[in-house]
């Protein structure tokens, strides 16, 4: 009976597993140990006792084995460390990629313009809301791989800047 | 003349839909659903005594499709079609072909709705019935001309669709060089959304607080004001936060923002259910925006303080009972204070951007005061195609500042696991000194950014340990949280097993 994942926490590995059945279980967190004392609620939820306080969380998983968890009335995005982004991450990238299904309406950049992070680069619509879509750093346009008028996936790269 | 209503089709989707349904069934009235292909197991469909599909996925192949939803009502035997709110429901032709079709269309005329439908044709009403408006321009479709007519009015100015709503078209422009841009983007927008890219530019009041009255129309020609309500606080044009009362309006305030919605709506032969927004400006001052022809999706925050089912009148109002036999000796004064959070699959720290995927683990908050009109459980697919809007949560309490707190602690509760949403953010948005003073102003968003991005400190060593055990134990399959389709969870194995707690497995 055993849990474990790599994660990636301020920027480096971080293994966490867990151990243990029945209500005594340990968690290892990097090299600290945590004795948690387990009740699984019927709505799914668990409450934890760790020092002698109680916790109440949830937790999914997503794609590429990153975890959501919600514990004491807040969610954290914990990203796996297999590079998946996760729904919701912000890690700065020259990848400027379809937020979501939709269509792209403007590309404002071509190849070889210099862009400082914040510049719109291009503009998609999606549930008939246009979003702009800005540079997360600065860098030199290096590829525009979708036009405008195309359709686009959640995820598709329109813009590669480095 | 009156005639009893037994059946009800909802032309709609979503928590609006679940919440229509509990009205008709604590009233004994037959609901019947009806669902696009994408929402064949979605809880609305679930929960009604019967649903008819209408194929599709999107809304235009669906919950827009008149025709198709005429004839499931027929299909059914319905007496009437409630709309909900956005998709038909302020959609004159649609009204029209109910009516025409020999069934009651629970809402006000098409005559009524195209009379205050569009935000110009609406500020010819207001003008005729005394109600201030705010000093605006009409668009003949030359753009050249109503750069003109902006320059009169003075920049700031607001171009906005006069179809619709929710920020769709809507910009703001500073300067005169950047308004044909704006223009330009807003038609784009406001076609795509509503069909009509028909533009209104107004002089921007600013600072100001966006105040809203609720008004009640009968087939005899009397309206009553159900008083107000504020949402201030929005994003991208679109309500994030409402409440009833408005901490900034007096009782005096009240009764003449009331008085003149009432004018307003009797002028326009109005009938059921409307909101007359306003903008009220530091001085005090109001003035008109538009009317919203349909119930609101902040209806509930009415409805707490005034004890009232919105839902329940407007059928009885739609069977032809007047305000008289359905308000008498009530006491409409406004009792406490309510909030409502809206609950959206978004990325706040994104700038919004909408989610969609599956919801994995969702937990609904109970407790006095406490009310959740949800759309969605454990195992809904959140989808592109329409408003991710989740669920609306409402408290209610007898202090604004006791509000507050509930609701902090409600969303607190609160479990809407696999996509990104809204909640911790409104959390922070309700615990904010300054929306707890009740000091609101529609760019209270803008002015507080920190609120959206929330904290940028890497996770705690509790959301590591809490991660670890949430995940082994959702592992001894068919927690609630483990994959497995449909929008009800599966009994979890410790619960199948007469209470033996069984533990183990790997994920």
């Amino acid at each position: 009976m055993s849990w474990s994942r790599d994660f990636v926490h301020d920027g480096e590995a971080l293994r966490v597993s867990a151990s243990g059945s029945g209500a005594e279980r340990e968690v290892l967190v990097g090299d600290r140990r945590h004795a948690v004392r387990v009740v699984a609620l019927p709505d799914g939820r668990v409450v934890l006792t760790i020092d002698g306080r109680q916790h109440v969380a949830s937790a999914v998983r997503l794609d590429r084995g990153s975890v959501q968890v919600r514990v004491d009335g807040h969610t954290w995005m914990l990203p796996a460390h297999t590079g998946g982004r996760g729904g919701g991450s912000i890690d700065a990238t020259g990848e400027v990629t379809a937020p979501m299904t939709g269509t792209v309406l403007e590309v404002a950049v071509a190849i070889g313009d210099r862009v400082t992070a914040g510049d719109t680069v291009a503009v998609v619509t999606a549930m008939k809301m246009e979003h702009r879509l800005t540079a997360q750093i600065d860098g030199e346009v290096v590829e525009v791989a979708l036009a405008a008028g195309s359709n686009c996936d959640a995820g598709a790269l329109i813009v590669r800047i480095e | 003349m009156s005639r009893r209503i037994e059946r009800v089709l909802v032309a709609n989707r979503g928590e609006i839909a679940v919440r229509i349904f509990r009205s008709l069934a604590e009233q004994g009235i037959e609901s019947i659903a009806v669902y696009s292909d994408a929402d064949a197991d979605a809880v609305h469909r679930n929960v009604a005594d019967r649903s008819i599909g209408l194929g599709g996925s999107t809304a235009a192949e669906s919950y827009l499709q008149i025709e198709k939803i005429i004839a499931a009502a027929n299909e059914a035997n319905a007496c009437a079609i409630h709309p909900g709110y956005g998709f038909l429901s302020e959609n004159a032709a649609f009204s029209r072909a109910v009516e025409d079709a020999g069934l009651v269309f629970i809402g006000p005329s098409g005559d009524a709705m195209e009379r205050l439908g569009s935000k110009q044709a609406a500020r010819i009403v207001a003008d005729r019935a005394g109600v201030p408006t705010v000093p605006g321009c009409e668009d003949q479709g030359d753009d050249a001309a109503l750069l003109a007519k902006a320059r009169e009015i003075g920049f700031p100015v607001l171009v906005k669709a006069s179809a619709g709503g929710g920020g769709k078209g809507m910009r703001l422009v500073d300067a005169e060089a950047d308004f044909l841009a704006a223009l330009k983007a807003g038609r784009r927008e406001a076609q795509a959304a509503f069909g009509d890219s028909t533009m209104l530019c107004e002089k921007r009041v600013f600072p100001a607080r966006h105040v809203e009255i609720q008004v009640l129309a009968d087939a005899h020609g009397n309206a009553v004001s159900l008083h107000e309500r504020e949402c201030s606080v929005q994003r991208r044009h679109q309500k994030v936060l409402e409440e009833a009362p408005s901490p900034c309006v007096s009782p005096e305030l009240r009764e003449r923002m009331g008085e003149a919605s009432v004018r307003l709506v009797r002028e326009a032969g109005y009938r059921n259910a409307g909101t007359v927004e306003y903008l009220v400006d530091e001085d005090g001052s109001f003035y008109f925006l538009e009317v919203n022809t349909r119930l609101q999706v902040e209806h509930p925050v009415t409805e707490l303080v005034t004890g009232l089912d919105l839902v329940a009148l407007q059928v009885r109002i739609a069977e032809g009972a007047s305000l008289d036999e359905l308000l008498a000796g009530r006491d409409l004064t406004p009792r406490g204070h309510a909030l409502e959070a809206r609950i959206y699959a978004e990325v706040p720290e994104q700038g919004f951007l909408p989610a969609a995927g599956r919801l994995q683990h969702v937990v609904e908050p109970v407790g006095p005061g406490v009310r959740v009109d949800s759309g969605v459980a454990t195992g809904s697919e959140v989808s592109v195609h329409f408003d991710p809007m989740l669920a609306k949560l409402i408290v209610h309490a007898p202090s604004r500042e006791a509000a507050c707190r509930r609701m902090a602690h409600a969303l607190r509760e609160s479990v809407y696991l696999g996509i990104s949403t809204n909640v911790d953010f409104l959390c922070r948005v309700v615990e904010d000194p300054d929306f707890v003073a009740g000091r609101l102003r529609t760019d209270f968003l803008d002015l507080k950014p920190e609120l959206a991005s929330g904290p940028t400190d890497p996770p705690p060593e509790l959301a590591y340990v809490a991660a670890a055990i949430a995940r082994m134990v959702d592992a001894v399959g068919g927690g609630a949280t483990s994959t497995g389709g449909g929008p009800v969870a599966r009994p979890s194995a410790f619960q199948s097993i007469g209470g033996l707690r069984v533990w183990g497995g790997e994920s």
